[in-house]
């Protein structure tokens, strides 16, 4: 049996998912977490259930991807049961997606969800009579406390029903629907013909007769049909929700936002939360950065080295642990640190309050207020960010979005930031690299706002209520986010660091060196054997930094690189080309021409900032 | 004279009937439309005539289905009168209204049809978001078509305001906007205004949205 997670944005399908299927999921109070469709297995009473997590949306018949995702799932029937989750706070709005889906006559149940927050604000709702009504059965849950989530699944196996409700449109849609259902042969539904109205079907002739109908009604009414549908509809939703929710006065929740989204202190804060983010991911990481490479050199290096092994067996043991010493010691204190940072920042909510604040800055930039959220969410990981362009309107500002998406510094740069540069030079320095890389990143923008092509739409957010982010929740998604460094880069990194040994010990990498010499050398003043590393770094950011490491073969950098050199080293692999797995989600979700752009302007700006530093300190300007 | 003086009876009775539910007595009609009530009684009674309004034993007036329909094809002449003065000729609120009271009585059909295909022409996403010509900057609102159009739009509400949407301007996030609930006749309070972005409260749930989008809610204060 396949059950579909359907409801609006943020209403906690993810987390009711990940309960049920035990797969971690991302879970963040924003709407338009889940952009993509992820399914998964539960067994109930030895049979196996598929259930499908699917994105947020506000409607069965809206235009945005998502939406259209949603619809074309629910319309080619791939569900035998469809769980709504409501947001039993905002019911009123929640139930205008219910009865919508209602009309697709596919057995569901509703769940109405984050009852705790209802309880709390004083609403009581009448579960029973919302039963009655729509006909369909009612289950009132708290995700995040597991109330009632055990009881989803034998309820959706042995009671989901099509429902008995049905919205009365305008009696001037009513006589279209009729006129509708009557004009095809294969006889349209009532939900096919309300979808025809809108321009939605695959039936070209109902289509056709749709459109001179709709036409007409939009003459007369002085408003496109899906205005009139909605109107409806949000009527019938109030008036249902009138009979099923009583409200006894409860807590007050504005307080904090009065902070919060006010000019002042608002924007002064989000800059002081954002940085002091930084600097505690460069404080906090280097300090246990130190702790670990530390307790290698000495526990595990110096016994190695004293122990005279054969040369070939000590290279690969030694590039095996100088790997481990790397990703472990350098790579993963800074990125766990701030994936656990971040995890806060988006489960409080501020994400969408950030949104609010940035509006008016993005517009500079050809962009709105929403697309700061993937730009945030790329300082984690540029891959998610560029898959959460999807959520925002045109074509334009996705193109706009995706170049500055990749030039932010995800938390793999940061690793290179902070452990070259932080630790080597000094924490103003690597804060200089953050602010060229701003400065990079504001003129693309401006540039691009100025010579991309195409319409720009503006932004409709929802903005969630600020909530305490659970402990548990925090540690469960950071660890989401750092489990794929672990399994899949560490490995990565030890493979290839073996790989680096070997060919390091047959003589290859002078071949490499020798090719590279006049780029790296001459054109960004580093030394021979970073190029390797530069290359290296387009696999996985961070490893440019870790073979860096391994081929100097100390992670006391400044033994082997002077500070202008690890700086530049620093910058250039920031800037330059994002890595494979940017690249790939690039060509995927922007297609081939854009993925190509973008690489080689970041190619050309990582080399074009690298030798203009070069530069000036031969002038001697630098340091 | 005579079809004035029907028709804004007409219009009396359907406005008083939309707002409290119930028929419209002479005397009320006679101070909504400045006539006299004897008048008011002769036209009313024309109007049973013809079938249009019905009379009740309280004395009040209701319209017929009849009746109702010619109402509305007054108000809407109105409306499209009021619009074209407004929004082309630039007019200002209340005297675009004024004339298109008098206006409505003698434009016939054929007029009205024809003014409202101009007035669609123009009406098409080009003028009603700016935002489409693609430049940045809410300084293209005004600069793209010269004019400003005297509703108020929630972009011009302040912090506290709350608000009834009149009509909301098919554009973009026309669709959007209307799953979101703002849809024409729904209650809107605007929390916070930052620079031109605006956190809006609709069916209780809060709604950050751009200068530009805000530019197509028309909406009338209440308070
Ligand atoms: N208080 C409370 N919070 C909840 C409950 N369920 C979910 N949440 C929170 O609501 C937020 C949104 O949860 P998600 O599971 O990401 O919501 P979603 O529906 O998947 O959202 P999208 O992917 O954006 O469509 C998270 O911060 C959850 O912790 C609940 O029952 N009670
Ligand atoms: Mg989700």
């Amino acid at each position: 049996m396949k059950i579909g997670l359907i409801g609006n944005p943020n209403v906690g399908k993810s987390l009711i998912f990940s309960h049920l299927t035990g797969i971690g999921v991302e879970v963040s109070n924003y709407p338009g977490t889940t952009v993509d469709i992820r399914s998964g297995v539960s067994c109930i009473d030895y049979t196996s259930v598929e259930i499908t997590d699917l994105p947020g949306i506000y409607s069965l018949d809206g235009e945005s991807d998502e939406e259209r995702l949603v619809r074309d799932l629910v319309l080619s029937n791939s569900f035998d049961v469809l769980v709504v989750i409501l947001d039993a706070v905002h019911l009123e709005r929640n139930l205008y997606l219910l009865l919508q889906v209602l009309e697709h006559h596919i057995p569901l149940i509703a769940v109405l969800n984050m009852a705790d927050e209802a309880e709390k604000l004083g609403i009581h709702i009448d579960t029973k009579a919302l039963s009655k009504i729509t006909g369909v059965p009612v289950l009132l849950t708290s995700a995040t406390l597991g109330k009632n989530i055990a009881d989803i699944i034998p309820v959706a196996k042995e009671r989901a029903t099509t429902g008995t409700y049905q919205v009365a449109y305008d009696r001037h849609i009513e006589a279209a629907v009729r006129t509708l259902m009557r004009v095809s042969d294969n006889g349209p539904t009532r939900v096919q013909s309300l979808l025809a109205l809108q321009g939605i079907g695959t039936d070209a002739t109902l289509l056709e007769a749709a459109k001179t109908i709709s036409g007409e009604m939009d003459e007369e009414h002085r408003m496109p049909v899906s205005s009139i549908l909605a109107g409806n509809r949000h009527h019938a939703a109030s008036e249902i929700k009138q009979r099923i929710v009583t409200k006894t006065p409860g807590r007050e929740t504005f307080g904090l936002d009065n902070w919060l989204l006010k000019p002042f202190p608002g924007i002064p804060l989000m800059v002081g939360i954002l940085l002091s983010m930084l600097l505690a991911v460069f404080f906090i990481g280097s300090f246990f950065e130190d702790l670990i490479v530390e307790a290698f050199e000495i526990w595990v290096l110096a016994p190695l080295a004293a122990a005279s092994l054969d040369p070939l067996v000590y290279e690969i043991l030694f590039s095996f642990i100088i790997a481990i010493q790397a990703g472990l010691g350098i790579a993963f204190p800074f990125v766990f640190t701030f994936y656990l940072l971040m995890s806060v920042v988006e489960d409080t909510g501020y994400m969408s309050r950030i949104a609010f604040l940035a509006d008016r800055i993005m517009h500079r930039f050809g962009l709105h207020g929403q697309a700061i959220i993937p730009m945030v969410l790329g300082l984690g990981c540029n891959v998610p960010a560029i898959m959460a362009i999807r959520q925002i309107g045109t074509k334009r500002e996705r193109h706009i979005a995706a170049f500055l998406i990749t030039m932010v510094p995800c938390s793999a740069r940061t690793v290179i930031i902070a452990g070259i540069v932080s630790v080597f030079i000094g924490i103003y320095a690597a804060i200089s690299i953050y602010l060229i890389i701003l400065a990079l990143i504001l003129l693309t923008g401006l540039v691009l706002s100025k010579v991309t092509p195409g319409t720009q739409l503006g932004m409709v957010l929802e903005v969630p209520p600020l909530r305490v982010p659970s402990l548990v929740m925090v540690l469960k998604k950071a660890w989401i986010n750092i489990r794929e460094f672990l399994y899949i880069a560490m490995p990565l990194l030890m493979v290839s660091s073996v790989f680096l040994g070997l060919i390091g010990f047959y003589g290859f990498l002078t071949v490499i060196e020798n090719i590279t010499a006049p780029v790296v050398h001459d054109i960004l003043g580093l030394p021979p054997f970073s190029s390797t590393a530069l290359l290296f770094g387009i696999l996985r950011k961070e490893m440019a930094f870790e073979t860096l490491v391994v081929l100097a073969g100390t992670a006391n950098l400044p033994e082997v690189m002077t500070n202008i050199q690890l700086y530049i080293f620093a910058l250039v692999s920031t800037l330059f080309v994002p890595c494979v797995s940017t690249i790939a989600v690039l060509y995927r979700e922007q297609g081939l021409k854009t993925a190509a752009l973008i690489s080689l302007y970041t190619v050309f700006l990582g080399f074009a900032a690298g030798a203009v530093f070069h530069w000036l300190s031969l002038q001697g300007l630098l340091f | 004279m005579v079809i004035a003086e029907r028709e804004d009876t007409l219009l009396s009775l359907m406005r008083q009937a939309k707002q409290t539910g119930l028929g419209g007595k002479p005397e009320d009609i006679a101070c909504h439309t400045g006539l006299s009530e004897e008048r008011v009684r002769e036209i009313l009674s024309d109007l049973e005539k013809t079938g249009e309004v019905t009379h009740q034993e309280n004395g009040t007036y209701h319209l017929s289905p009849s009746g109702i329909q010619a109402a509305e094809v007054i108000m809407r002449k109105h409306h499209v009168l009021e619009t074209f003065l407004q929004e082309m000729l630039g007019m200002d609120h209340e005297l675009a209204h004024a004339q298109a009271c008098t206006m409505e009585h003698h434009a016939t059909d054929d007029t009205i049809n024809r003014l409202r295909r101009f007035l669609r022409k123009d009406r098409g996403c080009q003028v009603g978001c700016p935002a489409f010509t693609g430049l940045p900057g809410h300084h293209g609102y005004m600069g793209h078509h010269g004019r400003r159009c005297a509703f108020k739009s929630l972009a011009d509400c302040s912090n506290g305001d709350k608000v009834r949407i009149d009509a909301v301007r098919g554009c973009g996030r026309g669709g959007r906007l209307a799953d979101l609930g703002l849809v024409p006749g729904e209650r809107v309070t605007v929390k916070q205004r930052m620079a031109d972005t605006l956190l809006i409260n609709v069916k209780d749930c809060d709604i950050a949205i751009s200068p530009e989008i805000a530019r197509s809610v028309l909406v009338e204060v209440e308070n």
